[in-house]
């Protein structure tokens, strides 16, 4: 009797099964994948938690269909750096640092058993059934389940049927603890190896609120800043004082600087004599008024309009004060003519409109009519020619553009008047040896004194 | 005061001997003053700024109080 032929042991990449999934990614684009293999870590995860291995086989074959197909239609080189699918996809999926990762997924968190605190790392072997994890120490002055204050176990899908990946890592360590009999003292060539400042952020993060006792941290217990500044005895800072002192009478001493020490009173009495000095310098400049114009005026009393009664007036020159009036009169004047012609000019778009949607809606109601008469809609163009006489149309607008246009032409004209005015009063303020500045003169209200700066 | 005007005042100042353009600033002072006043000290101090330079008018600014 002839042996039955052993079933020849198949790849991954050679089951028709597998091919089948690739096959179906042909046309997928590659920014959907992160997506389809989050997908499938989730269906994976699902699977172990139900203890369905039908579709724990299918998750994976899906996800590392995905790989294959990222990686140009092969596995081989996968994984071979940061960039390769194997990688990309794995970051994808990979849960937050510091949360439980689904089966699925790699990841890092925090486990306290029976006080024993315990950093997981979790790696990523495409779904795989075995999961080689990281059991290492958080409190290295604790004993641990190994004295190097680390530990590598592995955690198997299929064994841990039902339970979620944090639930495995937990019974992982009660057998580790129970096999060992007790836990072990981190030996200190471990501890300054695995030094607390070689935690990731997260980690930090996550002991910031609990004492190693497992409690929630109050007031006065969360871990010290580093960069804190240290607390001074009374003679550190005194002594800080007198060279802080030192340091700043020598140097008010190199720069000739007198320090005086003033109390309240000193500063009251200050306070009190700067001002009645100003008030006084106030009052005498007052007095002196009189006496200052008449000085100016042995020197400039030989102008013609250096005289009491014009100097009084030198900022209230009636001239000067008209021209501003009509500039600002023009002004306004201007404004008002262009936002009137711009509410027009806004009211006729709004009418033009009106009555394109109205030659719309015509032409609409005669497609409808059409088709009800002869069962099919009538041609646009016909609609149109029926709806609003062409030439018509044409006339309407004719006669828009041509009444803007003679708007425009008086808005021109009104334009060109007041610039002749302008011109002509410019010319009689010349005639009369009058400034022609539009802008505020000395004495006028309005004019800023322009002094040669001092800087 | 009308540009005419206020060129006529410059023209006066700068007639005026160095000394007497600073003794003039001098007793104005640098308080507030009515506009013939402060316009008389602008020409006063203009002078001297173009006679003297800008260092010198920085001075005597610095003096009076402006």
């Amino acid at each position: 009797m002839a042996r039955k032929k052993p079933a020849a042991h198949l790849a991954r990449d050679e089951r028709p099964e597998f091919l089948a999934l690739v096959a179906e990614l042909a046309d997928v684009p590659a920014e959907q994948f992160p997506a389809l293999a989050k997908q499938a870590a989730e269906q994976y995860h699902d699977a172990v938690l139900a203890g369905h291995v039908d579709a724990l086989d299918r998750a994976e074959d899906a996800y590392t269909a995905l790989v294959y197909k990222l990686n140009g239609d092969s596995l081989r080189g996968c994984k071979a750096d940061a960039d390769s699918a194997g990688h990309v996809l794995a970051r994808a999926v990979a849960a937050q640092p510091g949360q439980v990762p689904g089966w699925g997924q790699a990841g890092e968190f925090l486990l306290e058993v029976d006080g024993l605190r315990v950093w997981v790392v979790v790696p990523h072997h495409m779904l795989g059934n075995h999961r080689f994890c990281d059991f290492r120490a958080v409190d290295l002055d604790k004993p641990f389940v190994s004295e190097t204050g680390y530990r590598s176990v592995t955690l198997t899908a299929t064994s841990s049927i039902g339970e979620t990946v944090d639930q495995a890592a937990r019974r992982e360590v009660l057998e580790l603890i129970q096999a060992a009999g007790k836990l072990k003292t981190i030996e200190g060539e471990y501890v300054d190896r695995r030094g607390a400042d070689k935690r990731p952020a997260w980690l930090v993060d996550a002991l910031a609120g609990v004492r190693a006792d497992g409690q929630l941290a109050m007031f006065g217990d969360a871990p010290k800043d580093p960069n804190a500044k240290a607390p001074l005895t009374n003679a550190q800072r005194q002594k800080a004082f007198r060279e802080r002192k030192r340091a700043e009478k020598e140097a008010a001493k190199e720069e000739g600087l007198v320090s005086l020490s003033l109390g309240r009173d000193d500063l009251s009495y200050m306070w009190w004599a700067m001002s009645v000095f100003l008030t006084a310098r106030r009052d005498l400049e007052h007095l002196k008024q009189p006496y200052v114009r008449e000085r100016l005026a042995k020197i400039f009393g030989g102008l013609p309009f250096w005289t009491p009664d014009a100097i009084e007036k030198l900022d209230q020159d009636q001239g000067i004060l008209n021209g501003e009036k009509r500039v600002e009169s023009e002004r306004k004047r201007g404004w008002e003519e262009y936002e009137k012609y711009r509410k027009i000019a806004a009211a006729q778009g709004k009418e033009l409109a009106e009555a394109r949607a109205e030659i719309e809606r015509l032409k609409n109601g005669l497609q409808a009519i059409a088709a009800e008469v002869s069962g099919t809609p009538a041609p646009i163009g016909a609609a149109v020619s029926a709806a609003v006489p062409k030439a018509d149309e044409v006339a309407t607008l004719r006669r828009q553009v041509a009444a803007l246009e003679r708007e425009n032409a008086l808005l021109e004209s009104e334009r060109n008047k007041a610039h002749m005015a302008i011109g002509t009063w410019e010319q009689r303020l010349r005639a009369a040896g009058q400034s022609t500045d539009y802008r505020a003169l000395p004495g006028e209200p309005g004019h800023v004194t322009v002094t040669p700066d001092k800087d | 005061m009308t540009t005419a005007q206020q060129s006529a005042m410059q023209a006066v100042a700068n007639q005026l001997p160095t000394s007497r353009l600073i003794e003039a600033v001098r007793f104005v002072g640098g308080a507030v003053l009515p506009p013939s006043e402060n316009m008389a000290r602008a020409a006063l101090l203009t002078s001297y700024q173009e006679r003297e330079g800008d260092d010198a008018l920085d001075a005597l600014m610095d003096e009076i109080g402006l």
